[in-house]
């Protein structure tokens, strides 16, 4: 990835690693991309790509946001090393400074999807050991739950309750500073 | 929420403050259990327990008193000793929340336990027009919903207007809007913001000017909300959330009680206002706010006469008391004798009689606070000597001997351990 500079570009876009989803959709993608999956890097060193890398835990629908997720950020962590290595002047920290910006707004756009599409995120970030995309999908998740009472969560996410009303007040009663 | 494993169950439930965890513990078994079996609610960390007091003193007399058991004092910096200053000047309290305290000198904020401090930036000057209008500080901390900290500037009337201020003496007060600056340790700076008034006001500029005696405030954060206690002996509750504020009468209505002082204090995570008055022998009525529905209304909890107190606990001091607690700044602190205490029993003591021989006189008394999570009111008592009351009981004990020229402010102290005290970085 630290060959990813300007110069290099072409070399990097040479190595294309296919990815295999779960019902079989294949997926070309740069190494550059590919190896923010720490799992995928591991892969790719061990020379176990060829023919493709199949995934049999992430569906085409997941696997093509992570994807699109990868790429932003694999394009942001270029870019980034490129800038640093190089210069280190105003002009260029402003310009990164615009650059992290447009990658929260990537990053908050992205995070715009359904409860059952997060989760899945969540998994395959997991699996696939993307540290960036499951950070960010869980605080996702965390800030949903910030604040709520215990009735405002179980709603959210159709959790049904398994403790009797006895236990319930018992673990309430145990952090009663918490309660009203 | 099923489909995750409890690995990154864990790991969203990580991310949250102590209070939306304890929420989460009750939601269902499996997550109370994610949550205990990895200690992701650190409850000993937070400030849920008492463990002393710090009393201030005359301004240049010796930096506060921080007033504990043997065994607290030597956990806890209460002599403030690990500071880059010694300046008496500089170690007076402004304010606290919480277990963190915030300083005079160079606006340190500071937490005593974890022995952690950081300067905060210069406040802003005050607004055109306000110029003369001092501001007081408040620190808002609540380590329970966030790691962070406010600090706010209320602005106090002045003894007389200057003739640029843009209020005159039959100005409402406080104003609508009312312009404060508020300090963010999230954003690192100071802001302006404005509170809007719901009801009225509190009465004119000139109405305020009803401070008789050296004015030690407090003010209350609870709840996303901060109470100030104002300079009529009336409260401002600013809802933190909508920038709104109400002005709650002082629960002693118009009547000034001359010799009487106010206290603003918390107990139970609700607001309690006390007033301890009295010639002969003192007095003490303490308020409960009630806050249902939105109607803010003080409604009378104890009325009780602290007489059997003062007679049966003189300035005189041979007579025995248990397990004295100690005042920090006092050296010798370190040869205490390691005893084997662990948490004071404030449930303990005795229901006290009065007397009808006249033995002592009422040298002074001062309440020192309330007890934040137990109805108990804690008073030093013939200037010598820290007694607990509880207000439902009327148990009484001693707690130790605090054997110091004077108290003018005093609170009671919670201590926190949340490593990370947000600060410049």
């Amino acid at each position: 990835m630290a060959s990813a500079g300007s110069g290099d570009e072409k070399a990097a876009a040479a190595a294309m690693i296919t990815l295999i989803s779960s019902d079989n959709e294949k997926f070309e993608v740069t190494e550059a991309t590919a190896t923010l999956s720490q799992t995928i890097r591991h892969m790719i060193e061990d020379g176990c790509t060829d023919g493709g890398v199949p995934l049999p835990n992430v569906t085409s629908k997941i696997l093509a946001r992570v994807i699109e997720y990868c790429k932003k950020h694999a394009t942001a962590a270029a870019g980034e090393e490129g800038s640093s290595s190089s210069f280190s002047d105003a002009a260029f920290l402003e310009v990164d400074r615009a650059f992290l910006e447009e990658l929260e707004e990537f990053d908050d756009a992205f995070l715009e999807v359904d409860r059952a599409t997060l989760f899945d995120l969540i998994l395959a970030a997991n699996y696939l050991d993307i540290k960036g995309l499951l950070n960010l999908t869980c605080q996702k998740v965390a800030d949903s739950v910030k604040g709520k009472t215990p009735e405002q969560i179980r709603e959210m996410y159709n959790i049904v309750n398994d403790l009797t009303p006895e236990e319930e007040a018992e673990i309430r009663r145990e952090t009663q500073w918490a309660f009203e | 929420m099923d489909q995750l494993p409890d690995d990154l169950l864990a790991n969203v439930l990580r991310r949250l403050e102590p209070c939306s965890l304890a929420a989460s513990r009750c939601v269902r078994k499996a997550w109370c259990a994610v949550i205990d079996t990895r200690h992701l609610l650190r409850t000993d960390l937070l400030p849920l327990r008492l463990d002393g007091f710090f009393c201030c003193g005359q301004i240049l007399l010796p930096p506060p008193y921080f007033f504990s058991r043997p065994s607290t004092a030597r956990r806890i910096g209460g002599g403030l000793d690990f500071l880059d200053t010694h300046d008496h000047l500089d170690l007076q309290i402004k304010d606290h929340c919480n277990g963190l305290l915030l300083l005079y000198g160079c606006e340190r904020v500071v937490n005593p336990a974890t022995r952690q401090w950081t300067h905060i930036p210069p406040s802003p000057h005050p607004s055109m027009g306000m110029e003369d209008f001092y501001a007081d500080y408040c620190l808002a901390y609540d380590p329970m919903v966030s790691p962070h900290y406010k600090v706010f500037l209320i602005p106090l009337v002045p003894v007389t207007l200057s003739p640029n201020s843009k209020f005159k003496e039959d100005s409402e007060w406080p104003s609508s809007p009312y312009a404060t600056h508020v300090f963010s340790s999230r954003n690192w700076r100071w802001e302006e913001r404005s509170f809007v008034r719901e009801g009225e006001a509190a009465g004119t500029i000139a109405d305020m000017r009803t401070d008789r005696r050296p004015f030690q405030r407090h003010a209350i954060y609870l709840r996303g909300a901060l109470y100030v206690h104002c300079q009529n002996d009336s409260v401002m509750r600013m809802s933190l959330s909508d920038d709104k504020y109400q002005m709650i009468k002082s629960p002693a209505g118009s009547k000034v009680v001359d010799s009487g002082v106010f206290y603003l204090g918390k107990s139970e995570r609700r607001v309690y206002f006390a007033l301890l008055w009295g010639d002969r022998w003192p007095q003490f009525r303490v308020w409960l706010l009630n806050e249902s529905c939105g109607q803010m209304e003080w409604v009378l909890k104890s009325d009780i006469s602290l007489q059997a107190v003062v007679q049966n606990f003189p300035f005189n001091i041979d007579n025995k008391y248990s397990s004295p607690w100690i005042v920090n700044y006092v050296n010798n602190v370190k040869e205490a004798q390691a005893e084997g205490e662990s948490v004071w029993d404030f449930d303990n003591g005795m229901i006290l009689e009065t007397k009808a021989m006249v033995e002592t006189h009422h040298q002074e008394t001062f309440f020192l606070g309330f007890h934040p999570y137990k109805e108990i009111a804690f008073f030093w008592v013939s200037r010598t000597r820290v007694v607990s009351y509880h207000l439902n009981s009327s148990k009484v004990q001693e707690l130790g001997i605090l054997h110091v020229p004077s108290i003018i402010k005093s609170f009671p102290y919670t201590p926190c351990w949340m490593e990370e005290l947000s600060g410049k970085n």
